[in-house]
């Protein structure tokens, strides 16, 4: 029995390590390398890639990123929560809900950016619509922007949110919501004292889900965000394409990434803590 | 409303889709009673309850508690509370967590600690306070459960098949339990069964359902003795139809003289029930009729017997 179970998991663990384990190698071991003249890496061996960002710019560009992940993570919250308690409360339509929720997942994200970007743009639709009903005169700056960077990563990773959030909330016991009703809970106070606390389980796995890769995303806000403003996952992407500074590049995203578990783990602790 | 009611239900009607759940339901519960719904799965007796609880909200119909109208009111404004047949407990807060739920937001602050320890007192919960539901068992949860509704002291207390989680030992120890509990507190209990077993032990008054419809009130000895439907009689107890006359097993005398007006029967086989046996027997014209006897009397199967029963225990019952 422990043999084939050793066999049905050897496939997975060898793509995992493929797929994550040697590249994370690979980047720990450029971030200590000198960079090539023509992009690449060369000896020898130096931390100055790290030291580097200690730069208060880079330290703004984080704190920006940052801002903007736990925004998005935060609305993404606060939409896909009543979305999901919709969705696991509607009986047999469940199924079609959770279908229309996936299913913009059948297009590419890339599309669907440029999509927004027809939307938003100066002569976009809305812009449009709203000069030829005489609202506005100039078109709205509904481009370019923190806005629309946040519009975008709120878009684009809402399913995340709403697909844990409704697991646990379709498991939740519609005893216990009635019970609080019974003992005098109004509507409001049995989603606080008893539907939000037996979700945190959802509400952890949708927040991870949705902030980790906010923090890192650089097709949104390349597309939608402004030229003045740049993201963490922006500047990493630079590193390894325009400025051909690998090293960099790689130290960089691994900053990022020590960042991300270190909140992770903080708000573990935290919770720990308030429980 | 009679003056010493404190819950009634006027003509309450509820449908599911095409089915008719409950029917016209009309009772009255006294003050202070353990008033039994009882009937077969599906019978309506567990809507009858949630539409007291506020659920369910009736199709037609009145629902009154202590001189008050109650069926538009939502759950949470209504002074009763539910024992679920699964407890329902929190399971994120403790005992007494789940005992101060109701009692936050009605009264002051500093009364909640002694009243949660009260109430835990009552129940033998006290030393158990600060588990968690997952670390108790059966029985404890039941304890807990009844104790996080008693807090409030509601007009009436509705339970939902509240032994039916537990296991069967435990489930008599518990019953005596709670009849002596319903004593003490002499809160008025709505009890919902479909052991009849327990709704005849317990109960003040039963009213046995069917279809969705009342098919009979009145005291556990009545609805035993003077069944009103051979539905009643059948659910109540065994029973047997002897040219549609209805006798209980008890009622039956069996010997091997023939006596003035007895029917002859062959014995057909024998179930031991500890003091008392079940006699089964086909009579002359091929019905079956079963005798509860004294476990003692040595009658084997083949034997030709003699049934007999006195005209004061025939049940004539409508179809």
């Amino acid at each position: 029995m422990k043999r084939v179970r050793t066999w049905f998991l050897a496939p997975s663990a060898l793509v995992l390590f493929v797929t994550l384990g040697a590249p994370l190698a690979i980047v720990c071991v450029y971030s200590v390398l000198t960079r090539g003249a023509y992009g690449g890496v060369e000896t020898p061996f130096t931390l100055e890639n790290y030291t580097r960002l200690w730069d208060p710019v880079y330290g703004l560009i984080l704190w920006r990123s940052l801002w903007i992940a736990a925004l998005a993570t935060a609305l993404c919250l606060a939409l896909g929560f009543p979305l999901a308690l919709f969705i696991a409360r509607s009986g047999s339509r469940k199924n079609l809900y959770l279908s229309l929720v996936i299913l913009p997942f059948w297009t590419s994200f890339l599309i669907r950016l440029y999509a927004w970007m027809f939307l938003l743009r100066d002569t976009g639709l809305v812009n449009t619509a709203l000069q030829a009903v005489g609202l506005i005169r100039e078109p709205l700056p509904m481009l370019y922007n923190d806005g629309a960077v946040i519009l975008g990563l709120v878009y684009g990773f809402l399913p995340f949110m709403v697909l844990p959030l409704y697991a646990t909330l379709e498991r939740l016991d519609p005893n216990l919501i009635e019970a609080a009703a019974d003992l005098g809970a109004r509507p409001l106070e049995t989603l606080w004292r008893v539907i939000l606390p037996l979700s945190a389980p959802g509400i952890r796995a949708g927040a991870i889900l949705v902030f980790v890769p906010c923090l890192g995303t650089y097709l949104t806000s390349d597309l939608l965000g402004g030229s003045k403003t740049i993201l963490i996952g922006n500047l990493v992407q630079n590193q390894f394409t325009a400025a051909r500074d690998w090293p960099f590049g790689a130290a960089a995203s691994l900053a990022l990434m020590a960042v991300a578990m270190a909140l992770l783990f903080a708000a573990r602790r935290a919770e720990e803590d308030l429980l | 409303m009679t003056s010493n009611s404190v819950l009634e239900l006027r003509r309450v009607s509820k449908r599911f889709a095409s089915h008719a759940a409950v029917s016209e339901v009309s009772f009255s519960v006294p003050r202070g009673a353990f008033f039994s719904l009882l009937g077969p799965s599906g019978c309506g007796k567990t809507t009858t309850l949630r539409l007291v609880a506020g659920f369910e909200a009736p199709d037609a119909g009145e629902i009154w508690l202590n001189g008050s109208r109650i069926d538009t009111l939502p759950p949470y404004r209504r002074n009763v509370n539910t024992v679920f047949q699964n407890y329902a407990l929190f399971p994120h807060l403790t005992v007494s967590g789940n005992v101060e739920f109701g009692l936050r937001r009605k009264s002051a602050k500093n009364g909640i600690a002694q009243r949660v320890e009260a109430v835990l007192e009552q129940v033998r919960m006290a030393d158990k306070k600060s588990r968690t539901p997952a670390q108790l068992s059966g029985g404890e949860r039941q304890r807990v459960a009844l104790a996080r509704s008693l807090v409030l002291e509601p007009d009436v207390l509705l339970l939902d098949e509240p032994l039916s989680a537990l296991d069967p030992q435990l489930r008599k120890q518990v019953r005596a339990e709670l009849k002596d509990l319903q004593r003490r507190v002499g809160v008025t209990f709505l009890f919902v069964t479909h052991d009849q077993e327990e709704a005849l032990s317990l109960s003040d008054s039963i009213a046995v359902m069917n279809g969705g419809r009342i098919q009979q009130i009145g005291t556990p000895e009545e609805v035993y003795r003077r069944p009103a439907t051979r539905f009643v009689a059948s659910f109540l107890g065994a029973m047997n139809w002897i040219d549609g006359i209805g006798l209980r097993p008890e009622a039956l005398r069996v010997s091997r003289e023939r006596e003035n007006g007895s029917h002859s029967a062959v014995v057909t086989g024998t179930t031991f029930l500890g003091p008392t046996m079940y006699l089964e027997t086909r009579l002359e014209n091929g019905e079956y009729c079963t005798a509860q006897i004294a476990a003692d009397a040595a009658f084997r199967p083949g034997e030709c017997v003699h049934l007999s029963w006195s005209a004061a225990d025939e049940l004539r019952l409508p179809e």
